[in-house]
């Protein structure tokens, strides 16, 4: 099959009519086209025209989970100029196979109110112009048929390989597995040998059963066992089935959660930042709220430094009367009234009013306090040289928790405005929180741990049910013999389990000879890929016993986890080219091959020799490229090959549409990047 | 100490002894005794005002010994050093009243005004704008200290 002409009216970008011209039937001068174009300009949209077009599905492989409604094939603008009205569109491929040249044409209609589009598809319509020049019309119902019998529509998802799938067969994982799997199956056309493997074992179950009501007990309890065996395989193979599934979407959660870390990695480290500076912040304010409590003890302790001139006042007075003896009295009070009232000192001589001692023992009466007031004052003189003696220290005291306390505003004062740029900085306080998404990445890869467990656990015991399985045959075996149990229905329950078990051996058989063909092509087509380097260190591409691919150096040593992303990218490339050579049963693959940004990490070494190999792969190949991979020196190295037959150029219009425009091959060479 | 003496001081101060009491400050004889010392350092002495009823304030066995010790110092240098003038609780608490009384006012004009509504001729703390006030009631004190003190050093 050979693609020679594309028509889009009001397709997807595409507004109004838009042609692509891949060949022409009499004289194909190479066999590739290059799309050049942005992302987002459409270089996907014409792979879909092609898919629509051919098998009248709207939704790709890579659209994942989005619903077919959700994906509009009319142009928009088309669909806003009609408003309240209908708007037509169609697709329209020519190609040729087998020498006959066909014209598959799929309308639909459309319309736009209250921005809801209504989608439908009109018509179909295929005619065939044969060698001889006579053109026949093929029936509506049987178009599809016709298309299957060119190019079955299971191996449609291995036409196209964007860079994302590229990516997904690098990656050693469940994904990984699934990816190779499916594409074996689908080469294989195994469905029909699965649903036989199925009715037989149904089939021997039945006959079995039966046999086991004729027979001994000890037959009919074998029997039982070994149905019992088989509905438990079933199961665990269903469980398998169930646990690789949760596995894959576990996976596309995890990539989607990292994929939204990656996009807030900025915004993470503020979100740490931040962290930090709230709990220092909130440090900060308990010690800041502890201070202000202790605060209120101080007032106390210092009031008295107010009145300090006051205290020392009082303080030297009261030494004043210390010093003259005043205070203690050296003469006590009572002494003094005894000597007054008896009229006779202690020293004999006699005490009269008037006379010279009475005066002066009156002055000494005087001057002598009662020893209340005398204790009082000494009380009091001891307690103000305390006070007096404290001052000092109550005062720094006081200085220090002040200026901590306000050391402790101002770093809070700072704290507070790094706080308000941070989160300036993060942009809106109710913003995700990265530390949530990072929680549920770690669930996931603890729920991912568990099912590689349950899955390890899985094959186990599908390991101990097989043994098991072979076990209870041989035993059945030496009981038929020992009870000479030959009839009708007993050979053909022999039969049957017989032929199940030959079926699944020439599938076990078949799988692991595809798996060996792949593995040699992926292995020719990843020695002419890699550079003189990776030729020298790495052997062979294999695929191994559970799907996944491997690759062995020169000494035959597993080498996987060694290579760099770049390799790895080209052992990728490599298995999808081993798929295609397979299908095409060693020869050129009969279905044009479109790769999309399929150079991203490739050196310049991998992709001259990609460039140079995929034109000798398929019948046609069509590169999808944007201007960051596809430069002049890949044009040139294009050019050289001789298979380069055309360019077209997805531009952008005013209206956000896309216009293909075809460009001569050389003056696109002086268009694009001369470097990276 | 002899017989406690109820410590009066005015009427309309009443609510504003409550509100500082264990905020900026711990029991009330703390506050009447900074009152006291800025009164006196300032040598204002204000008779008390208002319903004589609700003048009492707290007892006066509350007052600490070194309080008691700064009041006497100011009776003693007010009667020019007659050591019997302290001997009398009762008459030096009556001129300590006057004296805290007097510093009250200070106080408030200095220190407390943007801190205290009044509410009926009361006075009272408007809490919603105190947080600082602890703080800032400190600093007031520590700028109102004698110089010598800080330069003991």
């Amino acid at each position: 099959m050979r693609l020679l002409k594309l028509r889009m009216f009001n397709f997807r970008q595409f507004y109004g009519n838009s042609e692509i011209v891949f060949s022409t039937n009499s004289d194909p001068k190479g066999n590739v086209i290059v799309i050049f174009g942005e992302n987002g300009r459409g270089k996907t949209g014409i792979f879909r025209a092609i898919m629509y077009c051919l098998f009248n599905e709207r939704k790709l492989s890579q659209d994942g989970d989005i619903s077919e409604k959700e994906i509009q094939l009319i142009n928009n603008l088309a669909l806003e100029e009609n408003e309240d009205s209908y708007t037509d569109a169609f697709v329209e491929l020519e190609f040729v196979h087998k020498g006959n040249v066909y014209v598959l044409k799929r309308s639909m209609v459309g319309s736009k109110k209250n921005n809801a589009v209504e989608f439908e598809a009109t018509g179909a319509s295929l005619s065939k112009k044969l060698p001889s020049g006579n053109t026949i019309k093929i029936d509506t119902s049987e178009i599809d048929k016709e298309i299957h019998n060119i190019l079955d529509k299971r191996v449609k998802d291995y036409f196209l390989f964007d860079g994302e799938r590229i990516e997904r067969l690098t990656r050693a994982s469940v994904e990984q597995r699934k990816e190779i799997s499916v594409g074996i199956r689908r080469l294989l056309n195994v469905d029909s040998l699965e649903k036989a493997k199925l009715a037989l074992t149904i089939l021997t179950k039945e006959l079995e059963q039966e046999c086991a009501a004729i027979f001994s007990p000890e037959y009919a309890k074998l029997i039982r066992e070994i149905n019992k065996n088989e509905q438990q395989q079933l199961e665990n193979t269903e469980r398998m089935d169930g646990i690789e599934k949760e596995i894959l979407l576990a996976n596309a959660e995890k990539d989607k959660l990292d994929r939204e870390l990656d996009s807030i990695k900025e915004i993470r480290n503020h979100l740490e930042k931040r962290k930090e500076i709230e709990s220092t912040l909130a440090a900060k304010e308990q010690n800041a709220k502890e201070l202000l409590l202790k605060i209120k003890d101080y007032p106390r302790k210092i009031a008295s430094g107010i009145i300090v001139n006051l205290i020392e006042d009082v303080l030297k007075h009261i030494e004043g009367l210390k010093s003259k003896g005043q205070l203690p009295s050296e003469i006590r009070k009572d002494l003094i009234e005894r000597i007054l009232s008896e009229r006779t000192c202690i020293c004999g001589n006699e005490v009269e009013e008037g006379n010279e001692a009475y005066t002066r023992i009156i002055e000494w009466l005087n001057k002598t306090n009662d020893q209340d007031v005398q204790d009082s004052i000494l009380d009091l003189w001891r307690l103000l040289s305390e006070i007096l003696s404290n001052c000092s220290s109550d005062y720094d005291a006081t200085e220090s928790i002040l200026v901590q306390y306000s050391q402790e505003k101002n770093d809070l004062e700072k704290l507070r405005n790094d706080l308000e740029d941070i989160r300036k900085m993060i942009g809106s306080s109710d913003r995700i929180d990265a530390f949530e998404l990072d929680d549920c990445r770690k669930k996931i890869e603890q729920k991912l741990i568990n099912l590689e467990a349950d899955r390890k656990n899985a094959e186990n015991e599908a390991g101990i049910l097989l043994s098991d399985y072979l076990s209870f045959q041989l035993k059945i075996e030496q009981e038929k013999k020992k009870q000479n149990m030959k009839s009708e229905i007993e050979r053909r329950a022999v039969l049957a389990r017989e032929t199940k078990n030959a079926l699944i051996e020439t599938h076990a058989k078949f799988t692991n000879e595809i798996k060996e063909v792949i593995g040699k092509y992926a292995s020719e087509a990843f020695n002419m890929l890699l550079d003189d380097d990776g030729k020298e260190m790495l052997k062979s591409v294999v695929v191994s016993e559970d799907y996944s691919l491997q690759v062995l150096d020169k000494w035959n040593r597993p080498f996987l986890a060694n290579i760099s992303a770049g390799q790895r990218q080209i052992m990728s490339i490599a298995f999808i080219i081993a798929l295609a050579k397979a299908a095409a049963n060693d020869g050129l693959l009969e279905i044009p091959l479109f790769m999309d940004t399929p150079f991203g990490r490739l050196s310049y070494v991998h992709r001259k020799n990609l460039i140079n190999l995929l034109p000798r792969m398929a019948s046609q190949w069509v590169l999808l490229a944007t201007d960051t991979e596809f430069r002049q020196k890949e044009a040139k190295e294009l050019k050289a090959t001789g298979a380069w037959a055309k360019m077209y150029l997805l531009k952008q219009t005013v209206q956000g549409n896309t216009k293909i425009e075809k460009i001569d091959i050389d003056n696109a060479i002086a268009l694009l990047k001369d470097r990276e | 100490m002899a017989e406690a003496i109820r410590v009066k001081t005015e009427t309309r101060y009443r609510q504003l002894y409550s509100d500082l009491k264990n905020f900026v400050l711990g029991d009330s004889h703390e506050l009447f005794f900074i009152c006291t010392c800025l009164g006196y350092k300032a040598k204002k002495r204000k008779l008390l005002s208002g319903v004589k009823s609700d003048r009492e304030r707290f007892w006066s066995d509350t007052i600490t010994p070194k309080e008691w010790a700064c009041y006497k110092a100011i009776i003693l240098k007010e009667s020019n050093f007659d050591l019997k003038a302290i001997q009398d609780d009762k008459a030096t608490l009556q001129i300590i009243e006057e004296y805290a009384n007097g510093g009250m006012e200070i106080l408030i004009e200095e220190c407390l005004k943007d801190y205290v509504i009044a509410k009926d001729g009361a006075l009272q703390l408007d809490k919603s704008s105190s947080k600082e006030l602890p703080r800032h009631f400190l600093y007031h004190l520590f700028s109102q200290i004698e110089e010598k003190v800080g330069d003991t050093e």
